[in-house]
């Protein structure tokens, strides 16, 4: 009897140790390898985003900065360009994280085929990470070789340090902050229609006040305690530093901001995902 | 015309459980542009001291563009995924066709029951810029069917596109290269006049400028003198888009 109970313990335990498992690098590329071959046909959704910041850099950060002054000695192109990468790379982590990652959970059923393989669910969970950064580091890239060529090729600089080259890693770091928490906001959804009520309630209230556009401190006390809050103003705060130069000690509370948060947004994906996928 | 109407109630029993999300994507969009561009935007833009058409702020300038902007966003969606699930995904449009419903009957009932979502929207966000104190003249309440045709010159074409695909893959081409840029490029943000000469040729081969220039002239109590080209340009658009959907829709349910 003893001997039947300890041996239950054990399982338990070890089914336990499982959950905690930690990703095994090489599956995680299969994972990876997946979704790029899939990507050879649906390439033009992903390429397509890529041309979303460029429109709102012409449109707001060229056309309508002719008609704004300069902020803090930084001209209003200059001001939106850092914004609008940090806001491509919460629409990458979006598509990816949020709808891709439903369809595959609750529609096409893709991870049971995987993990009727020897993938387990950290692999998978890391594995799309590892996706989601690698189309964020390039679309991050895409986009500051068109900012500085479009900022020198009209002698308006739009990047003003050399401190701008560590806007790439820094970019990357946020594509993969905010892809941790799609992936982690995703296993909480139970309809597509849920993400109507996220993308209404949460991303595009997001995308308009946090100081991409208007400098946060225009706002009232209330209004910049919200928006110091969320995700995205440390992202946006992050890559502005580093493009316009005026790098300050608050730089570490944005890192800090964005690797905590994503770091327990990882966790809890993988935890749920566990617990959604292993019945 | 019975049909139609038919139409138009079965969307309205549908939409009774279906409305909370789109409440945020229709009304509360373009009320956040607002807030944001608008008011926090536009007091620097105010600040910088460029003249905007008519002495207008800046804020006075935007609404009624978002008003038009906010007419064809929702249109684009609904005669996109929605038009296509009915077709391919649930087979409603077979259902219905199915019953001694025309196809006619379908493309108007569809188009009249967008055209009242339209309504409820452009109403809403006009009180909205009232609450502001936007508008300068009464004339703000043709705004409404405006902003309802710019719609419907979107929605019947796209309709119309929708019905010939087999996947929903061009959807997001659509939104990303055409509707986007004709967001940002038709004058609801900046001045078509301070545009590259290019654009503002091409400017008016676009349904959304028309509608910007109807919208705000009427908001703002200062018509252009070209707002029957305005008009024509939209409601020929609507018309054109109305005749290709019964085609593309025929094709579709009746191969």
């Amino acid at each position: 009897m003893t001997g039947r109970f300890s041996l239950s313990r054990r399982s338990a335990f070890s089914a336990y140790a499982g959950t905690l498992a930690l990703p095994s690098p090489r599956r995680s590329l299969r994972m990876v390898q997946r979704n790029l071959v899939v990507y050879k046909h649906t390439w033009m959704v992903i390429v397509s985003g890529f041309f979303e910041p460029l429109f709102y850099l012409l449109g707001i950060g060229i056309g309508l900065g002719s008609m704004v002054p300069a902020i803090d000695g930084v001209s209003y192109s200059a001001f939106v360009a850092p914004g609008l990468l940090a806001s491509s790379c919460l629409n990458g982590a979006i598509t990816d994280g949020f709808f891709n990652i439903h369809f595959k959970l609750y529609f096409q059923k893709t991870y049971d085929g995987i993990l009727a393989t020897p993938m387990r669910v950290p692999d998978v969970v890391f594995g799309e990470m590892l996706w989601a950064l690698g189309r964020g580091s390039v679309y991050a890239a895409a986009f500051l070789t068109v900012v500085l060529v479009l900022g020198e090729a009209s002698g308006r600089p739009m990047l003003l340090s050399p401190w701008a080259l560590l806007a790439w890693p820094a970019a990357v770091l946020a594509a993969a902050a905010f892809s941790a928490m799609a992936i982690c906001l995703t296993t909480f959804a139970r309809k597509v229609e849920d993400f109507d009520t996220v993308m209404g309630l949460l991303v595009m209230p997001m995308f308009l006040f946090s100081g991409i556009f208007v400098p946060v401190a225009r706002f009232p006390d209330p209004v910049q305690w919200v928006m110091r809050a969320t995700p995205l103003y440390h992202a946006v705060g992050l890559l502005r530093q580093l493009t316009t130069g005026s790098v300050s000690v608050a730089i570490f509370e944005h890192v800090a901001y964005l690797v905590v948060a994503g770091l327990v947004a990882f966790c809890v994906a993988m935890y749920r995902l566990e617990r959604t996928l292993i019945k | 015309m019975t049909g139609a109407l038919r139409i138009v109630h079965r969307n309205a029993l549908v939409y009774r459980r279906a409305w909370r999300g789109s409440v945020f994507s229709s009304f509360l969009q373009p009320t956040l542009f607002f807030c944001a561009m608008g008011i926090g935007l536009g007091a620097m833009v105010d600040a910088g001291g460029e003249a905007l058409p008519g002495g207008v702020t800046y804020a006075e300038f935007l609404a009624p563009g978002l008003l038009a902007a906010a007419a064809m966003q929702v249109a684009g969606f609904e005669s996109t995924y929605p038009v296509l699930g009915k077709m391919m995904w649930f087979r409603n449009y077979e259902a219905i066709t199915a019953t001694p419903m025309s196809v006619t009957d379908l493309v108007l009932g569809e188009l009249a029951w967008l055209a009242l979502r339209l309504t409820a929207i452009a109403v809403a966000f006009v009180l909205v810029m009232t609450a502001f104190g936007i508008p300068r003249s009464p004339l703000v309440i043709l705004a409404i069917p405006a902003a309802v045709l710019t719609g419907l010159a979107f929605a019947a074409p796209i309709m119309a596109f929708a019905a010939t695909r087999k996947h929903s893959n061009t959807f997001n081409v659509l939104f990303r290269f055409v509707l986007t840029p004709l967001f940002l490029f038709s004058g609801v943000f900046v001045p078509i006049s301070r545009l590259p000469r290019p654009l503002v040729r091409a400017a008016w081969f676009t349904p959304l400028f028309h509608g910007v220039e109807l919208v705000r002239g009427l908001a703002l109590g200062a018509v252009p003198p070209t707002w029957p080209l305005h008009l024509l340009f939209l409601a020929a658009l609507a018309a054109a888009g109305i005749v290709v959907a019964q085609r593309t829709f025929r094709q579709r349910l009746h191969s």
